[in-house]
């Protein structure tokens, strides 16, 4: 039997992967800027982690983003946020707007995933204290943390947690995306169920 | 993992009119908020073609019903040659859409949704007579319940298309 390390200790509470796949014409230049404003007006650290441009076929060119947004949001809770969004035979055409002014549209196919998970009672890789492995570090802390985790603080992840990061921020996203790609259902149901401040 | 028995095998419904997508999902919403489940991953597809939007949406709602069981849903959505056409309404001119719309539903009971009696052979037996033995009254309650609820969302679809369907286009009956 494999030996167990103390790190992997460590819990995390997965989501479910929300997902958009989209043919026709959106504004690219929009929906990055806006994505990105999106996190870091909510305080999270962005990082575009890949921008891959692939060889362009006669169809239109081929592209994929992949996106992470973390933020701590107290000592327990770490929320990370991945995004993928894949496009495919896209191509540039011009649109006249209902003003009269011209703009560069995109045309094509967009295939967009929202994955999230937190990290509970997280290692803090910059803690003060200079210990970059606050609860994996011996056998005893990993085994508090998992007992904190599965019983004292159980129902604080569930809908402390598990919510405010479902409906206030991926959800949110995603219904936010649905709107700058103009689709044709783009209200969100879950609008106001966890407060309206949000 | 915990057993997921299908409850509810494809439920069907299929409809060709005038409806409103956007009234759709609202009243489907509203069914969401009165049965309280949770937002499952969905997926959402949109395509524009040169014959109307062909839309998919699939959702899976999924609710506790103890520590043990989980009931859930799938809930596909198909809209088929999405038009906007002109209606007539109580003598007035509306903008509503014309599709093809299939909508699927499937219900699940999910026994050990989190994996706790599945780690070890002795444990995946206690649970197995656990649900069909000794707790066999609660599993055939919690199955009666996710049907329920499959009903329910069925005829709530049904009464919803069941109003649209006095509605004419402009085209076969002028608004004047």
């Amino acid at each position: 039997m494999r030996k167990l390390e103390y790190w992997e200790s460590t819990q995390n509470m997965a989501h479910p992967k929300p997902h958009i796949r989209f043919k026709g014409v959106w504004d690219m230049q929009d929906l990055y800027e806006f994505l990105i404003s999106y996190f870091r007006d909510r305080k999270y650290k962005f990082h575009e982690k890949i921008y891959k441009h692939k060889a362009p076929s006669p169809f239109g060119v081929e592209r994929q983003y992949i996106w992470h947004a973390e933020r701590m949001i107290d000592e327990m809770h770490h929320f990370h946020i991945d995004i993928y969004i894949h496009t495919y035979d896209a191509h540039d055409i011009e649109v006249r707007l209902p003003n009269g002014n011209m703009k560069i549209y995109t045309k094509g196919r967009i295939w967009i995933e929202f994955g999230s998970y937190i990290d509970m009672y997280f290692d803090d890789e910059h803690s003060h204290e200079g210990s970059s492995r606050r609860w994996s570090s011996n056998r005893t802390l990993a085994s508090m943390r998992m007992f904190l985790n599965n019983f004292v603080v159980r129902k604080k992840h569930g809908w402390h947690t598990w919510d405010v990061m479902m409906y206030r921020e991926v959800q949110k996203a995603v219904w936010l995306t649905r709107r700058r790609l103009k689709m044709e259902y783009d209200e969100y149901e879950m609008k106001n169920w966890m407060g309206v401040h949000n | 993992m915990g057993e997921v028995r299908l409850v509810v095998d494809h439920m069907k419904l299929e409809y060709k009119g005038i409806f409103s997508t956007r009234e759709m999902f609202r009243m489907f919403t509203r069914w969401f908020k009165e049965n309280p489940f949770e937002k499952g991953a969905d997926y959402i597809s949109e395509q524009h073609t040169s014959h109307g939007k062909c839309i998919e949406y699939v959702y899976w709602p999924w609710y506790k019903l103890s520590d043990f069981m989980r009931k859930y849903m799938k809930i596909r959505i198909l809209i088929y040659d999405l038009k906007k056409v002109d209606i007539v309404v109580d003598g007035r001119k509306k903008t509503m859409d014309h599709a093809k719309i299939i909508i699927y539903i499937d219900g699940f009971m999910e026994t050990d949704y989190e994996h706790r009696w599945g780690n070890a052979p002795m444990l995946i037996f206690i649970r197995t007579l656990y649900a069909k033995f000794i707790y066999k009254r609660y599993t055939k309650f919690f199955e009666k319940v996710i049907v329920d609820d499959c009903n329910g969302l069925y005829t709530h679809f049904e009464t919803f298309f069941n109003m649209y369907k006095s509605y004419v286009p402009v085209k076969e009956a002028p608004y004047f």
